[in-house]
């Protein structure tokens, strides 16, 4: 689903672990109508809510299902993953680096190759 | 004519139920493929708890029935009968994409139709909720375990006994052990049938 949303995606996942929407909320601590308003997209967590929904889920941080959950959670209230969020704020080289990205122009085709850089351990090994 | 349609959907429904329980909530989204949403003041405003848009497969159900704990047996019978209205109903709520369009619909009927639509909806929502096998397995351990008495109404005894393990209102349970005609049995007729069974 290229388009998917927020409460498509949480409403998916919810549904394959056989949760029912009240129960789910109520586990989520949401007040179970104001839950029927996230998933139909009027109402946009907050990032801790976003947090127990991965919890409740069993989402691992990090992974590729928690970090799906908190990018969307981002765009439905047209801010930054809460993850992103505290790694900019951790380290001053990230800002730097992403302003690098701005004002150098990095293509996408660039920039994916420089992930693919990194994951391919090149920059552990020069740095060691 | 209500068991044969509830027949249909009898297959489906036996992956929700747990011991007695039947999950109608998750029933109702996961394979029935409806969205419950809630609607704020349903019951105040318009004197409904719940309505639904059957083109779209929305159930819209009142804020505060969905939220009190209290009232958890009261939205299973809701969400049952609202179900039950879109299988048996649908052609005459298929325009209905609004509560004010429920309601005109409702206002065209004569007292006696919708007597008979709420009646029928009523009994085949409880046949979600409660069925028929299920019903005659606990009263067997009932009667095994000679819980039982003469004397006072069958029926009331038995959905005392049984609506806890439903998950339904003792009212729902009642309804549900008269539409199968226990009404009319003795205790004994009972003991009888399942000893026979035995």
């Amino acid at each position: 689903m290229t388009n998917q949303t927020f409460g498509d995606y949480v409403r998916k996942e919810r549904l394959d672990r056989n949760m029912s929407l009240r129960q789910f909320a109520k586990d989520c601590g949401f007040q179970p109508s104001n839950y029927c308003h996230v998933e139909n997209g009027t109402l946009n967590p907050t990032p801790v809510q976003v947090e127990k929904i991965a919890t409740v889920f069993g989402f691992e941080e990090g992974s590729d299902s928690y970090r799906k959950l908190l990018d969307l959670a981002a765009k439905a209230r047209k801010g930054v993953a809460s993850d992103l969020q505290k790694l900019i704020e951790s380290d001053k080289l990230i800002p730097a680096l992403l302003r690098t990205v701005e004002d150098e122009n990095v293509s996408p085709e660039d920039l994916r190759k420089i992930i693919e850089g990194i994951k391919s351990g090149r920059y552990k090994e020069s740095s060691n | 004519m209500l068991e044969r349609i509830f027949l249909q959907y009898r297959e489906k429904l036996l992956p929700f139920i747990k011991e007695y329980r039947v999950d109608i909530h998750l029933f109702i989204e996961k394979e029935m493929g409806f969205q419950i949403e809630t609607y704020t003041n349903l019951k105040r405003n318009y004197s409904c708890y719940a309505f639904t848009v059957v083109g779209e497969k929305y159930i819209f159900v009142d804020d505060m029935l969905y939220d009190e704990d209290a009232m958890g047996k009261k939205l299973r019978f809701t969400l049952a009968e609202e179900l039950a209205h879109n299988i048996i109903h649908q052609d005459l709520f298929a325009a209905c994409n609004s509560v004010e369009e429920r309601i005109l619909i409702d206002s065209s009927l004569t007292e006696m139709e919708k007597d008979r639509i709420e009646l029928n909806a009523k009994a085949l929502a409880g046949m979600f909720l409660m069925p028929r096998e299920l019903i005659e397995k606990i009263i067997g351990e009932l009667i095994k375990r000679d819980i039982l008495v003469e004397g006072s109404p069958l029926c009331d005894q038995i959905a005392g006994s049984i609506c806890h393990d439903f998950d339904v209102n003792f009212k729902c349970a009642r309804m549900r052990l008269r539409n199968l005609r226990y009404h009319h049995r003795t205790l004994q007729q009972l003991r009888n049938e399942y000893s026979e069974v035995d």
